[in-house]
């Protein structure tokens, strides 16, 4: 017992004198440098209903109506530092058949959040990150058909749909 | 020293003018069309109508092929959203002479339309299961609706056989009045 003791005390011993070995002479760091460019952003708009829309007998289509959804935009980035505010401006010609023209306007759907387009534009705001912001497009005859109006299967219109942003 | 000084901040100035323009200046990113397409079809409205229920003394002076007639109904045309080519609508009555609903009176009393507008804008004009009316419509006429009424006179030889013919309060004679298009 008291030999084991002994060799317990001597191996302790040797222990610290081995640590007692290790010093520090001297210490530097490296620095890792990096950088995320500013992603890409994407602005699409696609055109989701080509059909030929009845003015006066089709209900949805009436100033009181839910509207008809012809299209719809999209917009992504990534990388995206800081917020950035944008507006979407739509340009509507109105349908016209001849020397007759119908007024109709937009209707910008956020989900199920119907949004007339009396401005003419809509403004959102990208969070930082990789932002997606999608709308679904609608629209609406600003009034009933007048009686007047010539019966014609060739009334066109159109919306130009443009991103910009800056103030 | 003071003039490198004036030369470096204008240096400086200089290159924080593009990204001053380009905060200020508002910049397309992106643009694309979608377009509407509409369609509008001729709206037609066509009544006629009976102006009084009323059985007539096939006797009376009125009636008689020189009288004025008794106006027995009237029709309308309404034509709204007109077509882009010019379009001629018919309007055609087909009757046949008055007759007894007592099949054993086999008087058959013949008679004919006067039509005339309800505007009286134009004088009585003839009609028979032959010559119809016709109303033109062109594109600019915006909205268009027409009303003529039509009166009932009968012919010579109508108004010889009333003059024979059973006492019966029964004669009747359905008019049908259509409309059709070029």
């Amino acid at each position: 017992m008291k030999r084991t003791l002994i060799t317990i005390i001597l191996v302790v011993l040797v222990g610290f004198s081995l640590a007692a070995e290790i010093t520090t002479v001297g210490s530097g760091s490296l620095n890792v440098y990096g950088s995320v460019g500013s992603g890409t952003i994407a602005f699409t708009v696609e055109q989701t209903n080509t059909t030929r829309i009845d003015l006066v007998n089709n209900t949805a289509i009436q100033p009181t109506g839910d509207g008809i959804v012809l299209g719809n935009w999209e917009f992504s980035a990534s990388n995206q530092g800081s917020a950035i505010p944008y507006t979407v401006t739509y340009a509507t010609t109105p349908l016209t058949s001849g020397t007759t023209t119908i007024a109709f306007e937009v209707i910008e759907l956020n989900g199920t959040t119907v949004v007339p387009q009396t401005s003419d534009s809509t403004a959102f705001t990208a969070p930082i990150g990789s932002p997606l912001v999608t709308r679904d497009i609608a629209v609406r005859l600003l009034a009933a058909v007048p009686s007047g109006a010539p019966a014609a299967n060739n009334y066109n219109g159109s919306i130009t749909i443009t991103l910009t942003t800056g103030t | 020293m003071k003039k490198h000084t004036v030369l470096i901040l204008g240096l400086i100035f200089i290159s924080t003018l593009p990204s001053l323009w380009a905060k200020t200046t508002p910049q397309t990113l992106g643009s694309d069309t979608i377009t509407f397409n509409g369609y509008i079809e001729s709206g037609l409205y066509f009544s006629v109508s009976r102006l009084a229920d009323t059985s007539y003394n096939l006797l009376s002076e009125e009636l008689q092929p020189e009288g004025e007639g008794v106006d027995i109904g009237s029709w309308t045309l309404r034509v709204d959203n007109p077509p882009v080519t010019e379009t001629t609508f018919t309007i055609q009555y087909s009757y046949a002479p008055l007759k007894s609903t007592i099949s054993s009176i086999k008087d058959e009393i013949d008679f004919i339309l006067l039509e005339r507008p309800e505007d009286e804008s134009s004088a009585p004009v003839e009609r028979n299961n032959i010559v119809g009316s016709e109303v033109t419509v062109v594109l600019d006429s915006g909205l268009s609706t027409f009303t003529h009424i039509f009166a009932a006179r009968l012919t010579t030889d109508g108004a010889a056989t009333a003059m024979r013919a059973a006492a019966t309060d029964t004669y009747q004679s359905d008019i049908t009045v259509s409309l059709s298009a070029e």
